[in-house]
């Protein structure tokens, strides 16, 4: 039976938020309420790195052991999944949990807890698959329900559909390990593994590290796709050079295309002049 | 010609200074960053912390639980049996004198009542589910837990303000005094026959005196602090305060069921004080000697003149 | 026994009192300071 995961690659995250707000918006989680948040750490520095986190869905739950009512439950797919209706707003489950995934509306003064609320996997809760008791509604400030059943409609979690660098992966946790474990840079692997129709676009490849790192990134020892697309490296390489950049080398990083690099080095370098098509 | 050929020597390798998943997974402290989110509370990305607290929760505690709970009514079941009820020599007289008034009967009665609920539903929080559930199933068990919960928290403020008022009513007479120490060296006369004076309170109830004050005290602050979640405290001030709550709270309620029992059926003329109000003098003379001189000479014996 | 009943009534009154007052909005809005963004209200 497969278990689902989440997994986020700190390296491609780049902290958008389009998972938490593409949850905040399937789900319609109240204010205030965060199911899925990203923490970026190293801020401003070299090796910053960002994540994204929700529940983990832990084979053995913290949250599950410490609640005085039992209203958790770990359903076929290895998703942890709670009752509202047991639920009695202790808040327990908050403290052992280890990432912060449970979360509580203010339904009183000075902050005293309603029902829990925390990350589904998108796959409801305890009440019948996909009817508006399990979707719920507003209550007085407080969601009555878990919000959207993708997974009951064969869907994975709308956060790691909507990841807009494929960073955050959700699914089968043998797939997620191929894709991980298959060696070298990941999103290399998506395409070997037929998955690159996934991303976003295919065969592009973002050099992220243009980002953070400084003027003039170093590029991967080997090109991606073995040189093929020099076509594609030439226009983005001109349309860098027509932007005034005075790098030898184009902003994605690569060095120059054969259509911006000069023929003859005779005159010192000061910038490239595109050539002409 | 391919773009490798022509590549020039890196400088910074973008993937050096990533977290390896080996180093996260030693990582034992908290993980904080920044976010984008208001609450701030979101900057954190893990709290290991969590892993200790539940061990606490699920395994230390209930281990103090029961072995203080259970076995504070074993060792009373045990002096029971061996000692008995301490009854009155001589027997009950006729006279008697007032020992408490209705005011601190009152406090003392709704600070104890209190006490009861908020001990049986804390004892809920923890013990419930294995104790309860399997007797009226989990949703019945869901909606006592959440009456349960109401009840411990709204009762708080009533046992608060009971806790505030012992602590003002009585404080001149559980401050220690010479016979204290006397009364201790003697085991308060509880085995054998020699009962050491004492005066209004000895020292067995003043340590039942400040245990209640500096125990109700922390369960309250602790419990307020809780109940109000994150007001003044982060997660580990919760975690904290939790476990504070916990231990101060169980170890209360086994030593309020030795005051239970020896104001009940421990001691022969023991409840007529905090019942009536009024208490026998012979009960008096036996166990707060030194109180019933006071009283007498300010004439607030009745019936029969307290006679040797 | 009166008095030992009219603790445990005081002891009700103040509790629902307390319930009241935490639950029902009887200071106006004050749920909303711990919405608040660094103490700004919202």
């Amino acid at each position: 039976m497969a278990r689902m995961k989440f997994l986020c690659d700190a390296d491609r995250c780049i902290e958008c938020n389009a998972c938490v707000t593409a949850c905040k918006n399937e789900n319609e989680v109240p204010w205030g309420i965060n199911r899925r948040r990203v923490v970026t750490i190293n801020d401003g520095k070299p090796g910053e790195r960002s994540v994204s986190m929700a529940c983990m869905h832990c084979t053995d739950a913290p949250c599950a052991a410490v609640c005085p009512v039992n209203c958790f439950y770990t359903t076929a797919d290895a998703v942890v999944l709670h009752s509202k209706d047991l639920c009695i707003g202790c808040g327990y489950c908050f403290y052992a949990c280890p990432f912060g995934a449970p979360q509580y509306p203010k339904v009183g003064n000075f902050g005293s807890r309603g029902k829990m609320d925390k990350c589904t996997y998108c796959a409801g809760g305890p009440e019948a698959d996909l009817t508006p008791a399990e979707y719920g509604s507003r209550d007085n400030g407080q969601f009555t329900g878990y919000g959207s059943n993708r997974l009951a409609e064969g869907k994975l979690p709308i956060c790691a559909e909507m990841c807009s660098t494929k960073s955050l992966l959700a699914g089968d946790g043998e797939i997620i390990a191929k894709i991980l474990g298959a060696g070298g840079p990941p999103r290399l692997q998506l395409g070997r593994l037929g998955l690159a129709d996934g991303l976003p676009r295919e065969h592009r490849v973002v050099n992220d590290t243009g980002r953070a790192a400084g003027a003039n990134p170093a590029p991967y020892s080997s090109p991606p796709h073995g040189g093929n697309c020099r076509i594609r490296e030439a226009k983005e390489c001109q349309r860098a050079h027509r932007s005034g950049s005075s790098s030898p080398h184009c902003y994605l990083g690569w060095p120059p295309c054969s259509r911006c690099r000069p023929a003859r080095r005779s005159s010192p370098r000061r910038s490239i002049q595109p050539r002409s098509r | 010609m391919s773009p490798g050929k022509a590549q020039q020597p890196t400088q910074v390798n973008p993937t050096a200074q990533s977290v390896k998943e080996k180093e996260l997974l030693k990582e034992l402290q908290r993980i904080q960053g920044r976010g984008t989110l208001p609450d701030t509370r979101t900057r954190v990305l893990e709290q290991p912390e969590g892993r200790a607290w539940r061990q606490f929760h699920q395994v230390t505690l209930r281990w103090i639980g029961a072995v203080a709970i259970l076995g504070m009514l074993g060792l009373i079941v045990l002096f029971y049996l061996i000692r008995g009820s301490v009854r009155i020599e001589g027997g009950p007289s006729q006279a008697r004198l007032v020992r408490f008034n209705a005011f601190e009967r009152f406090v003392h009665w709704m600070t104890a009542a209190s006490f009861v609920v908020l001990a049986i539903s804390g004892l809920n929080i923890t013990f419930g589910k294995e104790l309860l559930t399997p007797l009226i199933g989990p949703a019945g068990f869901a909606e006592w837990s959440q009456w349960a919960k109401y009840a411990h928290n709204y009762l708080s403020f009533p046992f608060t303000l009971g806790v505030v008022l012992i602590f003002l009513m009585w404080i001149a007479w559980n401050l220690p005094t010479p016979s204290d120490f006397k009364w201790v060296a003697q085991g308060g006369g509880i085995v054998g026959s020699k009962h050491p004076p004492a005066g209004r309170f000895n020292a067995g109830q003043k340590a039942i005196y400040w245990i209640v004050v500096l125990g109700g005290g922390a369960v309250a602050v602790t419990g307020y602090l809780l109940m109000l979640p994150f007001y003044a405290t982060d997660i580990a001030g919760m975690q904290l305060a939790q476990m504070v709550h916990g231990v101060v709270g169980l170890v209360f309620i086994a030593i309020m069921l030795a005051h239970i029992y020896i104001g009940t059926i421990g001691m022969q003329g023991a409840f007529q004080a905090m019942g009536g109000g009024e208490v026998d003098v012979n009960w008096a003379r036996q166990h707060h000697s030194l109180w019933l001189e006071k009283q007498a000479k300010k004439g607030r014996v009745r019936g029969a003149a307290p006679a040797e | 026994m009166r008095v030992f009943l009219l603790a445990c009534l005081v002891a009700a009154l103040l509790g629902a009192g307390a319930a009241y007052v935490l639950n029902d909005g009887y200071f106006p809005n004050a749920s909303s300071v711990v919405f608040s963004t660094n103490g700004v209200r919202i």
